[in-house]
């Protein structure tokens, strides 16, 4: 039996854009959400909870952004989550049928098997509230749950203090409102971090962040542990590092588990394998071919085209994905082993993954995040699952560095989400955000209607800032939506605050755009007032 | 299994109707142009990444007015690049009407950006960033470590480590000069979120 030599800090950012379109019946982009509930979060709820239920000594650390909150306890969204599991269990029902005694008869029974445990667990067991399930996973001390900014905002590219603090803050008070406490940890959207940044999380109250491995390494004086230690900010902030081999694992296109052949290929969808005409009912109303994440072909070879992809044997995935998650822990042991005898001090292993990828993009991933933390757990490797909290609490002596800016986007820069497809948005948003501090200073007292109309352009300067909105501009998919979310935001915001100016508010028209834009029902205008960065709520 | 009380495939959504319409005259998602400018110089720098900051303003305000006055249209509008620490600058010639610039700077360096005119030789400004810290391009060479209680903020002494951690570093396959060994965001989010029309 090993003796303990280091820690693994697993961590879980599990983050959408708020994507809510009441004044539709259907919307499309509104897929995103349900595929999160149900290939990613209501899965993962199952992972931590056997795990708790078969006294696996686990501990994770998850961040469920603010707009996902506000998704998942969103009525709204919660009954069209329903409808469309309901949707995909009548699809598979059919495709058992049809499938019998053909190569996908066992692919198409573990979707089945996968949506019916999806439906028992969202309508029955936790009665659609899934965030109130990992708020008690975290009473009972398995998981810590950690913030992130309001609205996933990019803070380094936000144009003042007053915008970064109002972001933060909120992100803050969110989390208060549905977790009964302030956060501990934030998540800093796509760990972007320049100089400054640590201090308004201090004011805010935070305790930690997590940083790319570059922002650790590059930092000033360099840091003496590398990423294996967190290192303490001028401001006062502890900073964790991404490690890289753990990242690598994971992400590699070119050797990374998920590329494995026997994993389940993503871009082979029954969406567009399926007949026209049976599969049409399945489709939103336009009637255009999609994925509906169904697929029935296994990756096989990266150089194999998707039309000569053999067919997926779930039983042979399931034992690749024990087989890697043996080999994830092993990989941990021997690195933790070996900084443990060089560092002169327990290394902790950082890796911090999108959530979205495990069970979505990888549909073998949760049940490898399962058996690499039952691995895990087994003492012959010496390794100790911890939350930042408790890793803190045991080693509070910290090395002062100052990180480097970067962010973990391509190379760790910036220009993911700055470049000549998304420039243009950071004129007009950094308009409205003075335009928001000036109002909020200028309306000290208020309530009733003037009230509403502030805290509503609050709403609409916040989801404009989504980081969301540049990315898919960049990666030229859904960047029409993408446009239209930014532009209308900004639309909305310029003609209410010209309505405040002129003391002639439409209460309709706020009214409308309360309902559509409804998140944040706490939100207080008086985040963008100048000096409240000074204190907070 | 059995389950129930799910909703049949193809029904509308009883509760669209609730929300309110949209007043006359509002605008309509998406539509509308943003405007070209907001009526004041400014000239902002944005960090892109170790050699990289992008810059954009706008000259719609009374300082440009009175120098487009004075100089007329035969000036050149020159956007400077100025190293906050060394004092080292660069000029660029640019189009005022293009509304930004991207930059290529020296790693690590902290810099502002001015918007002006040139004539005869001699840099009018119009108006001027903040500074701009840019990320180093390679690991800093070693000064001494100091140490603090992460909680209390209260400084600290420390043993150092058995052998120079570097020499571990050395080793591993991470090199911040090549880049992320992987890049994560992109990768799940292009297939968490790819929801073409």
């Amino acid at each position: 039996m090993s003796m303990e030599q280091g820690y693994l800090c697993l961590v879980l950012h599990c983050h959408l854009p708020f994507v809510r379109h009441p004044e539709h019946d259907e919307f499309l982009e509104e897929d995103w959400f349900f595929e999160g509930v149900s290939e990613t979060y209501l899965p993962l709820l199952e992972v931590f909870e056997g795990l708790r239920d078969d006294g696996v000594p686990f501990r994770a650390t998850l961040c469920l952004s603010p707009p996902l909150c506000e998704m998942l306890t969103d009525q709204r969204l919660q009954e069209r989550c329903a409808r469309y599991v309901g949707r995909r269990l009548d699809l598979l029902e059919r495709e058992v049928t049809s499938r019998r005694g053909t190569p996908f008869y066992e692919a198409a029974v573990m979707y089945l098997n996968r949506f019916q445990r999806v439906w028992n667990a969202y309508q029955e067991r936790h009665r659609r509230e899934v965030l109130a399930r990992f708020a008690r996973l975290q009473e009972e001390g398995w998981l810590e749950i950690i913030a992130s900014a309001a609205t996933h905002s990019l803070l380094p590219l936000l144009g003042g203090e007053e915008a970064v603090f109002a972001q933060v803050e909120q992100g803050c008070r969110n989390y208060r409102k549905h977790f009964g406490r302030r956060p501990r940890g934030i998540w800093l959207p796509e760990c972007a971090f320049a100089e400054g940044l640590d201090r308004v999380l201090r004011r805010c109250g935070l305790e930690y962040c997590f940083l790319e491995s570059n922002s650790i390494l590059l930092a000033d004086p360099q840091p003496v542990h590398g990423v294996f230690a967190p290192v303490l900010t001028p401001g006062g902030v502890a900073a964790f590092g991404r490690d890289p081999e753990s990242s690598r694992q994971v992400w590699s296109r070119q050797d990374g588990y998920p590329g494995d052949p026997a994993y389940r290929e993503f871009y082979r969808d029954l969406g567009y394998d399926a007949d026209y005409d049976y599969i049409r009912p399945y489709l939103h109303p336009d009637g255009v071919r999609r994925s509906i994440g169904i697929k029935y072909h296994r990756i096989t070879g990266g150089d194999v085209p998707l039309g000569r992809k053999e067919p997926y044997v779930p039983a042979a995935a399931s034992r690749k994905a024990s087989e890697h998650a043996a080999l994830f822990v092993s990989r941990c042991s021997a690195q933790v082993s070996g900084l443990s005898r060089l560092i002169g001090r327990r290394p902790i292993i950082v890796a911090p993954y999108d959530a979205e990828l495990f069970g979505h993009w990888w549909l073998e991933g949760v049940e490898f995040l399962d058996c690499v933390i039952r691995e895990a757990a087994r003492r012959q490797y010496g390794i100790r699952m911890v939350t930042p909290t408790e890793y803190l609490s045991g080693n509070p002596t910290l090395q002062r560095c100052n990180p480097a800016p970067s962010t973990w986007g391509d190379k760790g820069h910036f220009d993911v989400w700055l470049n000549g497809s998304n420039d243009w948005i950071y004129p007009h948003l950094h308009h409205a955000e003075r335009v928001m501090v000036t109002l909020a200073a200028e309306h000290v007292s208020t309530d009733g209607l003037l009230c509403r109309a502030l805290n509503q352009c609050a709403r609409e300067l916040m989801l404009g800032q989504s980081s969301d909105w540049p990315f898919l501009m960049a990666l030229e998919t859904a960047d029409s939506y993408a446009v239209m979310r930014v532009k209308s935001h900004l639309s909305r915001f310029s003609r209410l605050s010209e309505q405040i100016r002129a003391g002639l508010i439409a209460e309709h028209e706020l009214l409308h755009l309360e309902q559509i834009d409804n998140i944040f029902s706490e939100l207080d205008y008086s985040l963008y007032r100048p000096g409240c960065a000074s204190k907070r709520d | 299994m059995e389950w129930s009380g799910r909703a049949d495939a193809g029904e509308p959504d009883a509760d669209s109707s609730e929300v309110s319409e949209p007043s006359e005259g509002a605008v309509a998602d998406g539509e509308g142009t943003l405007p070209r400018g907001y009526g004041e110089d400014r000239v902002v720098a944005m960090l892109r990444g170790p050699d990289s900051l992008f810059a954009y303003w706008d000259l719609t305000g009374a300082e440009s007015a009175r120098l487009r006055r004075q100089f007329g249209d035969a000036c050149e509008w020159v956007l400077r690049v100025s190293d906050t620490t060394t004092g080292r600058r660069g000029d660029t010639l640019v189009d005022p009407h293009a509304g930004s610039h991207y930059v290529k700077l020296e790693p690590g360096g902290r810099y502002a950006v001015q918007l002006g005119m040139m004539v005869a030789g001699t840099f009018h400004p119009v108006c001027e960033s903040a500074e701009c810290q840019l990320p180093p391009a390679e690991r800093r060479a070693g000064a001494a470590a100091t140490w603090a209680d992460s909680h209390t903020g209260q400084m600290r002494s420390v043993a150092p480590g058995r052998r120079p951690f570097s020499r571990f570093m050395a080793g591993l396959a991470y090199d911040p000069a090549a880049g992320n060994a992987s890049s994560s965001s992109s990768h799940a989010l292009q297939g968490g979120r790819q929801a073409p029309r």
